[in-house]
């Protein structure tokens, strides 16, 4: 069993600026236990601490690192013991997988001199311990000629084999591996899986560290999501892709490459925090990027939201909100103009910083059920909450800040009568928000949307500008006013392929960047699901399926979604 | 025979590859040592015949000869000056070919000879001082470099560096005068007790005593150099991911700064090592002039300081021949040292 309890490693780094030195916070308060028999995988960005976790839990952190807790292999302390101490422990008791770089294997040993070398030290003879290095690296799948060959004469791949020829050598009872599977094709990414699980089935406990979403979840039952040092949320892995709870977790399964991922990748937005120790925030690490951080945010360090029934310590997100909020509840509404019914008994609920398509062919309802939770119109019966307020309730003028809507048609939300810069400033003069700085504010907004910003633009009147363009004026002002919620009812529909393209890009960016949520209304099943994370489909007033984008596509479960995907593959006639 | 399944058979067609790939690899190396040696060969052949003044008044200027014009004109026919210069040159080639080396008119021998009876002794000196010197170089740069800042490292490196600072004729001079003339403990000259006639252990005992003295002197002037390049290799060394695989790995200490660091950190000491027999070459040269020792050092002085042109050509010439042949054997040794080395 490997623990680490309260682990707090920093670097000493020296500053040339000024003879002073500053220092890094490479891991900050970490508390993980691998069970044996238990695969635990670490994700992260780099430089979020993986490696430096890996290497101190062998003690052999470099010099200019200095630790405070303990770490301990199964009863044994090895926090405080000297490098001779160690000697015995290492890879007997616990072995590395070192990260696959530079020169890791010594260039001047053969490979399988380097595999026997610790079983010699450990008094084995040399037949012996040659012998078990040949069946290690059969075991491995390394080709056999190859045993003799020095580190530079054998490809990436079959050095990382070598790596791990190397740490099961000596049949530790602790395996860390650091990026096993960072440099391997894909037939032998897969064979590493079944070995990790071998391990774990012979009573291992291993830490796995990798930023391969996906093999981390072929691997371990648990995954522990590390961001700039810090544990953020651990949780089962079978929870990673679809329902992570912390905002970071949910940033970094939406930058991640997918076989079965239908959407655009996204980057995180924002940059990762300093981790000098002088700029080491008061609040949660995570606020400046976060779509999703409020006051306290920035005031106090959450603490561990425990997940599960009976709220299981293994399993918890680190967050003052409790992981991703939802912003928009829709309970049981139902809605009619006059006698014709449009919607019955709707729920659905919007994430923070998610965005929802809500697919349906016209006359379904979707405008109806936009509308109702910009709380535009009324509805007849259920209820809306935003932000666990109810709709209604909320002070109209205040509401319509939180929420920007891109109509259909740009010439629906934008005035003839306007020219470019008034129709961009109108939302401003209507909060009453129009003063010295606007100027300057409606020029980063057309600069965001990609449109020119000289004078001849801004005097434009409508009819002067193309549809693409004139759209790109309607996400501008519909963004001027920060918006929480933006709602985009089929604003890409009339637009020809490559401007659609280039618009749903902006729309996309632009969502990750405010880190805003949003409804994105269509008809298009196959624009939804290159753009959403999650789709409702409407038939009839109803809505008949709703699960993550790949879900729907992969599986649609509904006779009317198949329908819709056939239609669009164009596999079947409709009669 | 494409399709050849038996492992035997596709090593013997992997052994028969090596060799192709390796007459290749000497064909190329023997090409280009072939053509250092001719054009030294003849830059030793030319530089005579172009030096200001005369090649006869020049070769026999040691001498009190009184050259008359029909000496003169003899000893042009002699030397075969009168023959064209290609013709000059096949026949110089071919007494070399023949160990002929010319004749020193003021030693009145063979210049064969005369370097023949002397390099031996070099050898002696300049080989055990060039192992001795990268033994002590490399355990003093290992010990120093991984107690990086401590005592032993910092007073090691002040001590070295101060006698890095010494030319090595004033530490040639030092040693002559405090353990020699001051003390008495070792012969001032020679490398064997005159007309003593000793034999087996006794003769052995002699030359080790003679040797003594010369050889620390020539050691200790190269032993800042190995050091220093040892040291600083090994500092870059130990910063390698490997170093730290192998601390891993519960190596013991010794085993991690021999084996897998220092093993690494000698490589510049042998791709530095036509530099490294220059130093000793020059320090050899002054270091047997002080002590008399009948080297080739000492017979260079001498052939200098009496112009004695035959012989400073002879000697030339043979250690060009030297100097190519170390190179030759390191460039052939450096792939078993360092795997990485490719022949392209
Ligand atoms: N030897 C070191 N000296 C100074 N800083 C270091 C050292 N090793 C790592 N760091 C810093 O510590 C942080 C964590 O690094 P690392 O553990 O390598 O992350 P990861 O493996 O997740 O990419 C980074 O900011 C990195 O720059
Ligand atoms: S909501 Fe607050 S506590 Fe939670 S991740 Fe965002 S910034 Fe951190
Ligand atoms: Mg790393």
């Amino acid at each position: 069993m490997l623990k680490f309890k309260n682990l707090n490693v920093q670097y000493r780094i020296s500053d040339t600026s000024n003879a002073s030195d500053k220092s890094i916070i490479a891991l900050d308060n970490i508390s993980l236990n691998v069970n044996k028999g238990e695969c635990v995988s670490i994700i992260g960005e780099s430089g979020s601490g993986k490696s430096t976790l890996a290497l101190a839990s062998m003690k052999l952190l470099s010099p200019n690192a200095s630790m405070s807790g303990s770490i301990l292999l199964d009863d044994i302390d090895i926090s405080n013991l000297t490098d001779k101490e160690m000697e015995n422990i290492r890879w007997n008791k616990i072995s590395l997988v070192f990260q696959n770089y530079g020169d890791v294997l010594n260039p001047v040993h053969k490979i399988i001199d380097q595999i026997a070398e610790p079983l010699i030290k450990n008094g084995e003879s040399r037949s012996v311990a040659l012998d078990r290095s040949l069946e290690m690296i059969d075991y491995l799948k390394i080709k056999p000629g190859r045993s003799t060959l020095f580190p530079h004469q054998i490809s990436a791949g079959e050095r990382q084999r070598v790596l791990i020829a190397m740490a099961l050598i000596t049949d530790p009872d602790i395996l860390v591996m650091d990026e096993p599977a960072a440099s391997v094709d894909a037939i032998t990414r897969s064979h590493l899986v079944n070995i990790i699980q071998q391990q774990v089935k012979a009573q291992k406990a291993v830490l796995m560290i990798t930023h391969d979403l996906s093999f981390a979840t072929l691997c371990s039952d648990r995954i522990v999501v590390l961001y700039s040092g810090n544990i953020i949320e651990s949780l089962p892995s079978a929870e990673l892709m679809d329902s992570q709870e912390h905002p970071y977790t949910r940033a970094l399964v939406r930058s991640f490459p997918l076989m079965e991922r239908t959407k655009e990748l996204a980057g995180v937005r924002g940059i990762p925090p300093s981790q000098f120790l002088e700029n080491k925030p008061k609040g949660c690490i995570f606020a400046p990027r976060c779509t999703q951080s409020i006051e306290v945010c920035f005031q106090k360090r959450p603490k561990a939201k425990l997940k599960g029934l009976n709220g299981q310590s293994e399993f918890f997100v680190m967050c003052h909100r409790g992981g991703i909020a939802t912003m928009v509840s829709v309970k049981n509404i139902n809605k009619s103009y006059k006698d014709i019914t449009v919607l019955r008994n709707i729920s659905l609920t919007l994430d923070e910083g998610e965005i929802l398509a809500l697919v349906g062919e016209t006359g379904s309802g979707k405008t109806t059920l936009a509308y109702l939770i910009a709380g535009t119109i009324k509805l007849d019966s259920g209820e809306i909450l935003f932000r666990k307020k109810k709709v209604e309730e909320i002070e109209k003028l205040e509401f319509s800040k939180k929420v920007g809507i891109i109509y259909q048609s740009p010439r629906d939300s934008i005035s003839h009568r306007f020219n470019i810069f008034e129709a961009i400033a109108e939302p401003l003069k209507i909060h009453g928000l129009f003063n010295g700085g606007s100027a300057d504010k409606i020029e980063k907004a057309l600069r965001e949307v990609q449109l020119p910003v000289d004078e001849f633009f801004m005097k434009k009147y409508p009819h002067e500008l193309s549809g693409g363009e004139l759209q790109r004026v309607a996400i501008a002002r519909a963004l001027i006013l920060e918006p929480d919620l933006l709602i985009a009812d089929e604003s890409t529909s009339f637009l020809d392929p490559s401007v659609q393209a280039k618009i749903l890009k902006l729309l996309l960016d632009l969502q990750n960047e405010h880190g805003i949520s949003m409804i994105f209304i269509t008809h298009d099943i196959g624009v939804a699901r290159k753009v959403s994370d999650r789709i409702a489909v409407l038939y009839n007033g109803r809505i008949v399926e709703n699960a993550p984008s790949h879900r729907i596509i992969e599986n649609p479960q509904h006779e009317y979604t198949k329908f819709l995907i056939d239609a669009l593959r164009g596999s079947k006639i409709i009669k | 025979m494409k399709k050849e399944n038996s492992s035997s058979g596709r090593n013997l067609l992997s052994i028969y590859r090596i060799k192709y790939i390796l007459s290749k690899r000497w064909v190329k190396i023997a090409t280009v040592y072939l053509m250092t040696l001719f054009i030294l060969l003849f830059i030793n052949f030319i530089l005579p015949r172009l030096l200001p003044g005369d090649v006869i008044i020049a070769m026999y200027s040691g001498q009190e000869l009184l050259i008359t014009d029909e000496l003169y004109n003899e000893l042009i026919v002699l030397h075969g000056l009168d023959k064209p210069l290609i013709e000059q040159f096949y026949t110089y080639i071919t007494q070399l070919a023949h160990g002929d080396l010319g004749y020193s008119y003021v030693h009145r021998a063979s210049t064969i000879d005369l370097i023949m009876k002397a390099l031996p002794w070099t050898l002696l000196l300049v080989l055990s001082s060039f192992i001795l010197s990268s033994i002590a170089g490399i355990i003093l740069g290992v010990e120093s470099s991984w107690r990086r800042g401590g005592r032993f490292d910092r007073l090691l490196l002040m001590f070295l560096l101060f006698i890095d600072g010494i030319p090595s004729l004033a530490l040639g001079i030092m040693f002559l005068s405090v353990f020699s003339l001051y003390c008495g403990w070792f012969p001032t000259a020679g490398a064997i007790t005159p007309y003593s006639d000793e034999t087996g252990i006794t003769y052995i005992i002699d030359v080790l005593w003679h040797l003594i003295l010369p050889l620390s002197a020539l050691t200790l002037s190269q032993l800042p150099g190995d050091y220093l390049l040892i040291r600083s290799s090994m500092l870059l060394t130990i910063r390698e991911p490997f170093v730290l695989t192998a601390r891993a790995k519960g190596i013991k200490e010794r085993r991690i700064k021999y084996l897998h660091t220092a093993r690494n950190a000698i490589l510049p000491f042998f791709t530095r090592i036509g530099i490294r027999v220059v130093y000793v070459i020059t320090g050899v040269l002054f270091i047997e002039t002080i002590f008399a020792y009948p080297g080739l050092g000492l017979l260079t002085y001498e052939a200098i300081s009496n112009r004695d042109l035959p012989l400073m050509q002879g000697i030339f010439t043979i250690s060009v021949i030297l100097v190519l042949l170390v190179n030759i054997i390191v460039d052939l040794s450096y792939k078993k040292i360092d795997p990485r080395i490719e022949y392209a």
